[in-house]
């Protein structure tokens, strides 16, 4: 969550008085944007990871885990040793949503060379050591990349245990996340404010309890003081959350990279939109909230509930008078559109946009696509606006549009370039669970990575209705979905041939997707799909690649492989079976805090590698490296002078 | 003169010539062999040496025999002809392998010099060599005196500016050693093979580090290009009793990479094959 501008935030009717204004010149300094840079051209592939961290602490006597307040002091020690080591410090951090999170990424970007791709997980390593090494083991401080920590909201789940109720939580009004585990900065408690005043109410989070043999049936909780509110709000047989952290408190992997052209910008966002559900599913990292079993293996659902923003009428349960639009869906969710002319037949759901907008984006010289895409994400209301950020100058600032443009968390983000900087057209994949290992998240970020690199070395094409990725993206999230989902996914990846083989069976009137399982999609079907692994294969066959990075390589497919087969376990299948397996469960989904605790301990040692852990990654050992082989490091140290990739 | 099926044509042509060149052009799209699951070198060769016989039996251009040529042919796939512009050369990284099958020197050069002829480019970025087999005459093992001598002419492109970087393929540790230390020019890469990617003996990984040699992998059969199926691939395209004359000479392997992007922008082969000299029909009725 970037973007943090100091200054003094306005409450939320002031800034819903400047929300046109907002609009107006953020679609400006978006035009702007694009008529200065739209033909910029990057030769070298740059690209990132964000891996999310949450601060633990493990209190052996007690037998508790609990989250660390002091997110912003960690953080400040990190930012002062980044700023002290600009060369040669290898990461990047950036405060979260919330006080207990922290997020960092390389210092630089990898680049386009193969050896790249053995970098990620050292380099991932290296900032994992960095933070622990800011933290007292003594007090049993550790940072663990939990998607979702299991007894978030469960009552005394923060160190230091703090004040709890609606009336202290003055931005959330939240009965279970007290405000004081919002990051300190003002930017993340006015959002939580102003997406609860917009919206008119607090937000409402109803996930499916996992009804386990003694689960009662319905599954209904009291709240603390017979909460008139919570109950009403609260449905039968689901876990209720009422606050932005439950969503926003979550930890996920996110990976970026850069286009060589807004083109392959383009193309490239909307070949990976129908991989999101995929990856979701395969990333499953979150079977547990407020100290229940769900009856999900995911995130997402939980974030688009918590910070949903949308008024009643908005969300069509009272007739149109003070909004302009119904609309579907919260601002964080799967994208709506596709935007390369090819993928426009694919776009088959209803856009709510401003119509006033597209056209001025249209008569500024921006593509009909292009345009209605940010005219739909316009349609949104600023929520965090300092006083001082209010009047801009739009051909250098850009802050207007980063306000809207950043306030929707979608599956895929298309990033234009910033003002004065060399960066280019970029694209943000953001669907994945964070795995607690540096090897699995390295896996899954080059996975990706190198799929983009596949997709554009042959051509491929994966898109299908956007209208079927939704439905993908629910089918993810459901428990198991690894092993037991279908997935709408295209037949046939390959390009309409230039066949050289008169026996093509290429038939153009069958139906161009199909149903089928994850295992088929990344591991290929004799008959059917080839399968993803299939295609990066040929590729790394093709491409000069050295023996370390090859093996690594390997290694990461092979947990992509082993996870789709289900010969390894999703972190949330393991979990739940942590959880189901646990002498002290009663088989009434209940994670008690002694649960709890054993299940981070073990976590926390997983993720040192003193406990190893084969049914979640087997044996799999990968030969990253801190920097690329000696060889190729000093030919490109000549080479980019400007040290603006990591070597 | 009544007119004569094309693929006749191409038969004559086959028939009448004794030093043969394949090229495949560029194969990165041609899907049907990315629906495999897996498919190595070999096999790859086998369907597009096949493919692009069988295209240019089908279009060939009754004109285009050459009578000065000295009986060598060179057949491109037409379909598939990409060439690389000047300005986007500087983009682009062209990598060879060459896959030596007899112990002629000679050959090397040759083989660089088809290359960048029919990509039209005046230098190659690397050429790999991968050494023939064994010869009966030569002895049960692999020399450095073996490996010396088609090592030269690799120094000589080196030398010229015509190849940027050259190395080797499949040589163990005390190979690389001794081939390293005699060559006047040092090989910088060494490849080898896929399966002992993550085994690979300590001291051939150190020997490499402290010569700053890069170890890269392939995933190459030994024998890319056996002698029948050489000859089997020809037995389709051609009439005459001699088929079983042809010896595969070498196989070229092209990729050409944007540098930096990580996108292959082509991959093709190219392969020379020849038989011995003897009275064969030339004439198109």
């Amino acid at each position: 969550m970037g973007l943090l501008s100091l200054g003094s935030p306005l409450s939320w009717e002031e800034t819903k008085k400047w929300a046109d204004h907002v609009r107006k010149h953020g679609i400006q300094q978006l035009i702007n944007i694009y008529r200065r840079l739209k033909d910029r051209h990057g030769d070298v592939l740059k690209w990132g990871d964000e891996v999310e961290y949450m601060l633990v602490v493990l209190d052996e006597n007690n037998r508790t885990a609990r989250l660390s307040l002091k997110g912003n002091q960690v953080l400040e020690q990190l930012e002062k040793r980044e700023r002290e080591s600009p060369n040669d410090y290898p990461a990047s951090w950036r405060p979260e949503y919330a006080s207990y999170h922290i997020e960092g990424s390389p210092a630089k970007p990898y680049g386009g060379l193969m050896g790249h791709f053995n970098m990620v997980e050292s380099n991932m390593r290296l900032r994992r050591e960095e933070l622990m090494s800011l933290l007292d083991k003594e007090l049993g401080e550790t940072a663990i990349s939990f998607t979702s920590f299991p007894r978030l909201g469960s009552p005394g789940f923060t160190d230091p245990q703090v004040e709890c109720t609606p009336t202290v939580n003055t931005a959330s009004r939240s009965l279970f996340f007290p405000d004081a585990a919002i990051n300190h900065h003002p930017r993340f408690r006015t959002l939580t404010r102003n997406i609860r005043e917009r919206r008119g109410e607090k937000v409402c989070i109803n996930i499916p309890v996992f009804q386990d043999k003694n689960t009662p049936k319905p599954f209904r909780e009291t709240f603390p003081n017979g909460d008139i509110e919570a109950t009403k709000a609260a449905k039968d047989g689901h876990i209720y959350m009422d606050g932005m952290g439950f969503g926003m408190g979550c930890c996920c992997l996110q990976a970026t990279f850069q286009a060589c052209n807004l083109d392959e910008a383009r193309y490239l966002y909307d070949q990976l939109t129908p991989l999101c559900p995929i990856f979701l599913a395969l990333s499953a990292a979150a079977p547990v909230y407020r100290g229940y079993l769900a009856d999900v293996d995911c995130r997402w659902n939980i974030i688009a509930g918590a910070v949903d923003c949308r008024t009643r009428e908005e969300r069509g349960l009272e007739p149109l008078k003070n909004d302009k639009f119904v609309i579907p869906k919260s601002r964080y969710g799967p994208i709506d559109c596709y935007l390369t002319p090819e993928a426009e037949k694919y776009n088959d759901i209803e856009l709510v946009l401003d119509q006033d907008i597209c056209q001025q984006l249209e008569d500024a010289g921006i593509d009909r696509l292009l345009a209605r895409h940010f005219a739909h994400l316009f349609i949104r209301d600023p929520i965090s606006l300092f006083s001082e950020k209010i009047h801009l100058n739009d051909d250098e600032e850009s802050d207007h549009f980063e306000s809207i443009q950043s306030t929707n968390w979608q599956s895929m983000r298309f990033k234009p370039p910033p003002p004065n900087s060399p960066i280019g057209w970029r694209v943000e994949f953001r669907p994945m669970d964070v795995q607690l290992t540096d090897f699995e998240n390295a896996a899954y970020v080059v996975f990706i990575v190198l799929l983009t690199r596949v997709i554009l070395s042959y051509n491929l094409n994966f898109l299908i209705p956007i209208s079927k990725v939704d439905e993908n993206m629910q089918e993810a999230q459901k428990r198991d979905a690894v092993r037991q989902g279908l997935f709408w996914f295209r037949k046939e990846g390959l390009p309409p041939s230039k066949c050289q083989h008169h026996q093509c069976n290429w038939s153009c009137q069958q139906e161009e997707y199909t149903k089928m399982s994850i295992n088929e999609i990344i591991n290929g079907k004799a008959g059917g799909f080839q399968g993803l692994v299939s295609l990066m294969n040929s590729y790394l066959e093709t491409v000069e690649i050295d023996v370390d990075t090859r093996c690594s390589v390997q290694q990461y497919l092979r947990l992509i492989q082993k996870r789709a087969s289900g010969e390894l376990m999703t972190t949330a299948r393991w979990i739940r079976a942590f959880v189901q397996n646990h002498p002290k469960y009663k088989y009434d989904s209940v994670v008690s805090g002694e649960i709890a605790y054993d299940l981070t301990k073990v976590s926390d040692e997983i993720t040192k590698g003193v406990r190893s852990c084969p049914e979640l990654f087997g044996t799999l050992n990968s030969r990253t490296k801190v920097s690329l082989p000696p060889v190729v490091h000093k030919n490109l140290r000549k080479e980019n002078p400007d040290h603006d990739i990591l070597t | 003169m009544s007119a004569v099926p094309v693929e006749e044509i191409a038969r004559l042509m086959l028939s009448s010539t004794n030093n043969l060149t394949l090229h495949t052009g560029n194969i990165i799209n041609w899907n049907h062999l990315k629906r495999k699951t897996s498919q190595n070198a070999g096999e790859e060769v086998l369907e597009c040496l096949s493919a692009t016989l069988n295209v240019w039996s089908s279009t060939v251009d009754p004109s285009w025999m050459n009578e000065e040529s000295n009986n060598a042919l060179v057949i491109t796939n037409p379909n598939q002809m990409e060439r690389i512009s000047e300005d986007e050369r500087s983009k682009l990284k062209v990598s060879v392998k060459i896959f030596l099958l007899k112990w002629d020197p000679d050959l090397v050069v040759e083989a660089v010099d088809q290359v960048c002829s029919e990509l039209d480019i005046g230098v190659v970025d690397s050429v790999l060599l991968a050494l023939p087999p064994l010869e009966a005459e030569m002895g049960e093992e692999l020399t450095v005196n073996h490996i010396l001598p088609i090592w030269e002419p690799m120094e000589r492109l080196y030398d010229v500016e015509r190849v940027s970087a050259i190395g080797t393929s499949d040589l163990d540790k005390e190979m690389l050693e001794q081939t390293h230390g005699m060559a006047r020019v040092k090989p910088t890469i060494n490849q080898v093979n896929v399966v002992s990617c993550c085994v690979i003996p300590p001291d051939l990984t150190a020997f490499a580090k402290e010569n700053d040699i890069q170890l890269l992998t392939h995933s190459d059969p030994r024998d890319v290009l056996p002698t029948p199926t050489f000859q089997d691939i020809l037995r389709g395209s051609s009439h005459d009793d001699h088929v079983d004359e042809w010896q595969p000479f070498w196989v070229l392997r092209y990729t050409v990479m944007v540098k930096c992007r990580g996108v292959i922008k082509a991959k093709g082969y190219i392969v020379n094959g020849r038989r011995h000299a003897t009275d064969m029909p030339l004439s198109v009725a």
